[in-house]
């Protein structure tokens, strides 16, 4: 029979945790430097090269009140490159768990989280986690989902 | 060795700003340059607003540039470095880059191991970017 739920990721920024579906992710690498491009917009503030092509940097903590934005020449310990609709994204975090898998009455609207790019959070344990919606972020970007 | 590409560069505090040596038609001394200010290259790219250096240094050289149309000229303060780059390095920059539709004034992006990025200006486009600027001090 086939085991039914949702495989996650945690990936973490500061005090903002937030599961990302493990379907999305390509790969989890480490503390990489990424190419400032001048007159960014602080969410999109640079880009790596990863894999023969430009991916854009996506600082999570811009969207997230309280947090201090990514800085200039910092790199955070790890590089989460995520697929995202027809792109592939970067997302420096501080921390990444390993692969859990969460049944899928856990997945609920959020309600509780107020990190703009989840559409849905996990209660997981004594935990409630926002989940990335790749389109939410890509409409906060004014890009087509 | 693969195909090279060649570069005029103004290095900035994390990156290097690459205009294709190919595009410059020359370079000339400010001094010796007696038509209206030229737009400076890193205020048209808003290099300023990632804190690299302070503003309004005066341009000491003209860039001269082909452009479609003939040819157009940027100024910068900055010492001007030759570099190549293989050109299987050279990535195209995502349109995530480039909301809403803004002139796309950076190409590509390379990110060789041990030397700076190399983020490459499409020169028609900076060119066209400075044809819609006043630029600073200009007082004709």
């Amino acid at each position: 029979m086939r085991e039914v739920g949702t495989a996650l990721l945690t990936v973490g920024v500061q005090s903002l945790d937030v599961a990302v579906r493990a379907d999305l992710v390509r790969e989890v690498a480490g503390a990489r430097q990424w190419v400032p491009l001048p007159g960014a917009r602080g969410e999109v503030p640079g880009v790596v090269v990863w894999a023969g092509r430009a991916v854009a940097v996506i600082d999570l903590a811009r969207f997230q009140p309280g947090l201090a934005p990514l800085a200039e020449g910092e790199a955070r310990p790890r590089l989460v490159i995520v697929a995202c609709g027809g792109s592939t994204l970067a997302l420096p975090a501080d921390r990444v768990s390993e692969v859990w898998k969460v049944h899928d009455d856990k997945v609920a609207p959020r309600h509780v989280s107020d990190f703009p790019l989840a559409g849905a959070e996990i209660v997981f344990e004594d935990r409630v986690l926002p989940l990335f919606d790749p389109d939410l972020l890509l409409a906060r970007l004014g890009v087509g989902a | 060795m693969g195909l090279a590409a060649t570069f005029l560069v103004l290095r900035a505090d994390r990156v290097d700003l690459g205009l294709p040596a190919a595009q410059v038609a020359r370079v000339v001394d400010r001094a010796d340059w007696t038509a209206a200010e030229p737009a400076d290259v890193e205020q048209l790219l808003g290099v300023f607003r990632m804190g690299s250096r302070a503003p309004a240094a005066p341009c000491a050289r003209v860039l001269i540039l082909k452009t479609p149309g003939g040819e157009a000229a940027v100024g910068t303060a900055r010492a001007l470095l030759v570099r190549e780059i293989l050109v299987n390095q050279l990535c195209e920059l995502p349109p995530l880059v480039s909301p809403g539709g803004a002139p796309r004034v950076l190409a590509r992006v390379a990110q060789p191991e041990g030397a700076p990025p190399l983020l490459e200006i499409d020169p028609a486009a900076l060119c066209a970017l400075a044809a819609t600027e006043t630029p600073e001090g200009d007082g004709s």
